[in-house]
């Protein structure tokens, strides 16, 4: 598995997914890949992130922090 | 990657060129010290690790000397590996060229690298680069070790994030939890501004803020506090831990220190009551009148018969005097036996003037011439006139002893009677006085007798204690005063605990006030982007703490699985690893729990099978990682052992995966006659897959380092 | 009433130059107690300590050794009626008592026509004068015992019942012991 999958499936081993959003295990991508395509706004955050972190051109700081709020902000609405 | 050969070409006490060839597995290098053992660590380390320094320190003596003036000659180490299959070669070396008898040049070293494919051709590589390939240098600061102490890696704080980077994938989660800090703040600061826009909760907002900035303070001052105690506690309880085998000796010791000053004490109170001042007694105690007796009857008898003759030879003068007294008797009877008036009374003119009247002016009665009354008066003033005249006669009673000496020299004697009896009685006291002392000295024995068998008790405690008296008493005093500290301390912990909890529910319920004010006042949206950001921090933060967790329990497994098959103290508990926070850094600390105890202050022999474990299980984790195996090398790691401990040692790790080098000086003798050194028999029956002996060229100076040459011999 | 005794307790005996040494050597001219004692190697604090005990010995073993004419006398400048008093120092009794043993002794050793002196036929100081050549004889007498036993043994006196037993062990001191068994 790549590297970025497993840090997703790690990261979305949390509790917090089951218990407070109410996933089931259905729900949870287990690619980054199939994240980035999710309705669900945490899931797709953190995809983004991901994504963002391990391209072989990293992120940056302050370009991560405009993609990610655009990204809630829109879904948030 | 294995190394198959290691060659030293004249570093240091390797004149000329030393190989060892090299396998798979448990390789051991035997080598009395000071004969090449650790001259062959060293090398490998310069291979791997050294610099430009002190090229000059590293020629060895012997192959300079043996050099013609004006001749170079090379200084080299070089090893062989076996990676993937292929044969590679690492060199370093550099050039001596001799200018004089003791001066030479020395050129730059050089870092040559060469790889041997399968058909055997040869390339030429960058030495830096293959080096760092076959052998990382990260892999290598866990796989090579010089002495015992080295293999405690834990003493350095970095050690397990060091461990984490190269070895688990947890490294790659750091930045995660970096970057979700990040946006939650982002995010909040937002929620922030929006609800400052609205101008009626700025002023309680500001305040909230300021609140929550003073909690945050506080929760971070109580846990430094936290910290520092958790750090003293800890400390304490080491040191308490170690004190308490010396304190069963210690308290053993102070016991018997009373007794045997109570002892002494008795000896010296005895020693006061002993009186031997006898000569002295002769005077003070009158001792020297014991024999009076006799003398005091001799003088008594002589007083006695003189104050007899002297009374006798009284009563002799007195009978004379009585016949004076006879005549005064006469005369008193005139007066009718009643005692006579004083001699001037009446007066002498009374009398003439009433002689002269005839007549007694007294009781008015004639006292006519030749009369009774008349004769009598005439009488009396003849007497009177007479007394006048006579004086000296009237009181001449002429005794006969003027002096009287007797009176004092009986009393004397009598009162000195009275002492006799006293005098009797000192021979007695005299003897009861040496009975007395006689005693008081056998109680003395007695007691030193007692005391010497106290003293041999407590020289017995302080034999099977190893360190000295004064420190044994030294830590009592300390146990006492650590035991003291530790309570304090733990009243602190308790104290700043308790502070916390009141800190901590001020700061949430600060944080919920604010947030409240937020969910009112601020853009919802805002606020839901936050609140998922605030949720993603959370995930972010609590994967990486679980994963880094993730490698320490790893870590552990492994270390106690070889712990359990190296484990030559026979310790029944196991490697506990734990996580703390120290500052902003996560930290590990390695204890030994025995039945959910801590053992401190474990021998040096079991830290080192602790420590070696560890690095078998880092060792392993780098082989799953790199999924390749490094091989170890250890130089001394068991001097603590003994030899007989270290044959078992070596036995047990025979049976791990991984080449392992080890040099070691045990399983050599002397022989007393011949002096030569030689192997022992039960070097025989350890296992192994090959051994190397290294040891100099006899004879040598040890003054003189060009006769220094250490020969290697594969036995 | 007159009082022998105190004259005779004004006086100062004296003793033989001939045993100068053993003075120097076993007692402290001016005196010296207890530590101090010990320090300057002496057994009797004082001189006149000395004589007092060689008094008795001689007494007590008879021997009665007038000071030949021919030896010159020497005294310690000590009146009798001090002997014994203790009051500089805490450490001794006082002994002045034994004053009167000495006294009842010499009375009882020498040939004094009292009834004579109570006559006034011979002078207080003239029967004073005996007396103190008893004392001095007997003295002389326990001094040259003491030398004898040093010459003898030179370490008989390094015990410390030494002196204590040449008391009890005396002629009159035997003859008490066979007393007491009786």
């Amino acid at each position: 598995m790549a590297r970025k999958d497993e840090i997703l499936s790690s990261f979305l081993k949390h509790e917090m997914f089951t218990s407070k959003y109410e996933l089931k295990k259905s729900d949870i991508p287990s690619t980054v890949r199939e994240a980035l395509a999710s309705d669900i706004p945490i899931v797709k955050a953190i995809a983004l992130v991901i994504e963002g972190l391990e391209s072989p051109t990293p992120i940056s700081d302050p370009a991560l922090n405009t993609q990610i709020r655009q990204y809630l902000q829109e879904k948030a609405l | 990657m294995i190394v198959t050969k290691i060659s030293i070409e004249n570093y240091l006490c390797y004149c000329g060129i030393k190989d060892f060839e090299l396998s798979d597995g448990l390789n051991i290098i035997l080598g009395e010290n000071g004969e090449g053992k650790t001259k062959f660590f060293e090398a490998l380390d310069w291979l791997f690790n050294g610099n430009d320094d002190g090229l000059e320190l590293l020629v060895s003596a012997k192959a300079l000397e043996e050099t013609e003036v004006g001749k170079s000659l090379r200084v080299q180490v070089s090893i062989v590996v076996e990676q993937y299959e292929e044969k590679k070669i690492i060199t370093k070396s550099f050039l001596v060229k001799k200018l004089k008898a003791n001066e030479c040049s020395i050129s730059n070293y050089m870092l040559e690298g060469t790889e041997e494919n399968k058909s055997g051709e040869r390339v030429q590589i960058d030495g830096k680069n293959l080096l760092d390939r076959i052998f990382p240098f990260q892999i290598r600061k866990y796989s090579m070790f010089k002495g015992e102490a080295e293999l405690d890696i834990f003493k350095s704080d970095g050690a397990l994030t060091n461990l984490i980077n190269l070895f688990s994938d947890a490294k790659h989660y750091d930045k995660y939890s970096e970057k979700g800090i990040f946006l939650r703040e982002k995010a909040e600061r937002a929620v922030e501004d929006s609800t400052k826009n609205d101008k009626k909760n700025e002023s309680l907002y500001k305040k909230l803020e300021s609140d929550i900035k003073i909690a945050e303070n506080d929760k971070y001052k109580l846990t430094v506090h936290l910290d520092s105690t958790d750090e003293e506690i800890r400390k304490l309880e080491g040191k308490l831990q170690a004190a308490e085998s010396h304190v069963k000796n210690a308290d053993a010791l102070e016991t018997i220190n009373k007794r045997i000053k109570n002892i002494e004490d008795r000896i010296s109170d005895l020693n006061g009551k002993i009186d031997e001042n006898y000569t002295t007694s002769l005077f003070d105690e009158n001792w020297i009148a014991v024999n009076f007796e006799t003398i005091h009857h001799e003088f008594a008898e002589k007083i006695s018969l003189f104050s007899i003759e002297k009374r006798k030879q009284q009563s002799e003068f007195d009978k004379q005097k009585g016949i004076k007294e006879g005549e005064r008797k006469a005369k008193a009877e005139l007066l009718n036996n009643s005692i006579p008036l004083p001699i001037g009374v009446p007066s002498k003119a009374h009398m003439e003037e009433m002689i002269k009247d005839q007549l007694c002016k007294v009781c008015n009665r004639p006292a006519k011439k030749d009369s009774e009354p008349y004769n009598f008066m005439m009488e009396r003033l003849k007497e009177y006139l007479t007394s006048q005249t006579h004086d000296e006669e009237e009181t001449n009673d002429n005794p006969l002893y003027k002096n009287d000496y007797t009176n004092r020299l009986v009393n004397l004697s009598v009162s000195q009677e009275d002492n006799l009896k006293n005098l009797r009685g000192v021979r007695t006291r005299i003897k009861d006085l040496f009975k007395f002392n006689d005693a008081r000295k056998k109680d003395i024995e007695q007691l030193n007798t007692e005391l010497d068998g106290e003293k041999a008790e407590r020289d017995k405690i302080l034999g099977n204690s190893s360190i000295a008296e004064e420190k044994l008493v030294d830590v009592l005093k300390n146990y006492n005063a650590w035991q003291g500290d530790l309570k304090q301390r733990n009243h602190e912990q308790l104290d700043y605990n308790s502070k916390m909890k009141i800190v901590l529910a001020e700061l949430k319920a600060k944080k919920e006030e604010k947030d409240t004010i937020d969910l009112k006042s601020a853009n919802k949206s805002l606020i839901k982007t936050r609140a998922i950001l605030r949720d993603i921090e959370t995930i972010f933060k609590d994967t990486k703490e679980t994963k880094f967790d993730e490698f320490i329990e790893k870590l552990q497994g492994k270390s106690n699985s070889f712990f359990g098959k190296i484990n030559i103290e026979s310790f029944r508990g196991t490697i506990v690893f734990t996580k703390r926070i120290k500052g902003d850094k996560s930290i590990v600390d390695i204890k030994l729990q025995e039945d959910g105890r801590t053992f401190y202050k474990p021998n040096q022999s079991l830290l080192t099978s602790m420590h070696i474990s560890i690095l078998f299980a880092i060792s392993e984790l780098a082989s799953e990682t790199k999924e390749e195996n490094f091989p170890m090398i250890f130089d001394a790691p068991t001097s603590s052992f003994g030899e007989n401990k270290t044959a078992e040692f070596l036995n047990l790790i025979y049976e791990t995966e991984n080449q392992k080098i080890l040099l070691i000086k045990d399983f050599l003798s002397t022989e007393k006659k011949t002096k030569t050194l030689t192997i022992k028999k039960e070097f025989e029956h350890v296992k192994r897959n090959k051994a190397f002996w290294v040891k100099l060229e006899r004879p040598f100076d040890p003054n003189n380092l060009k006769t220094i040459n250490t020969q290697v011999i594969t036995l | 009433m007159e009082n022998l005794f105190d004259k005779w307790k004004t006086k100062i005996p004296k003793y033989s130059e001939a045993h100068k040494d053993l003075f120097n050597s076993l007692s402290q001219k001016f005196g010296a107690e207890g530590e101090k004692k010990i320090n300057f190697g002496k057994h009797f604090s004082t001189n006149y300590e000395l004589y007092m005990y060689a008094f008795f010995l001689g007494l007590y073993n008879e021997e009665f050794s007038p000071i030949p004419d021919t030896e010159k006398k020497t005294d310690f400048s000590h009146h009798i009626q001090h002997w014994g008093s203790k009051t500089t120092t805490l450490e001794r009794k006082d002994f002045t008592n034994l004053q009167e043993n000495i006294f009842l002794a010499v009375v009882a050793k020498t040939n004094v026509d009292f009834i004579a002196l109570e006559k006034g036929e011979i002078k207080e100081d003239d029967v004073v004068k005996t007396l103190i050549q008893t004392m001095e004889s007997y003295t002389n007498g326990g001094l040259i015992l003491i030398k004898e036993k040093i010459d003898e043994n030179p370490n008989y006196f390094l015990q410390s019942t030494s002196f204590l037993n040449m008391i009890l062990d005396s002629k009159l001191g035997k003859k008490k012991q066979e007393e007491d068994v009786e």
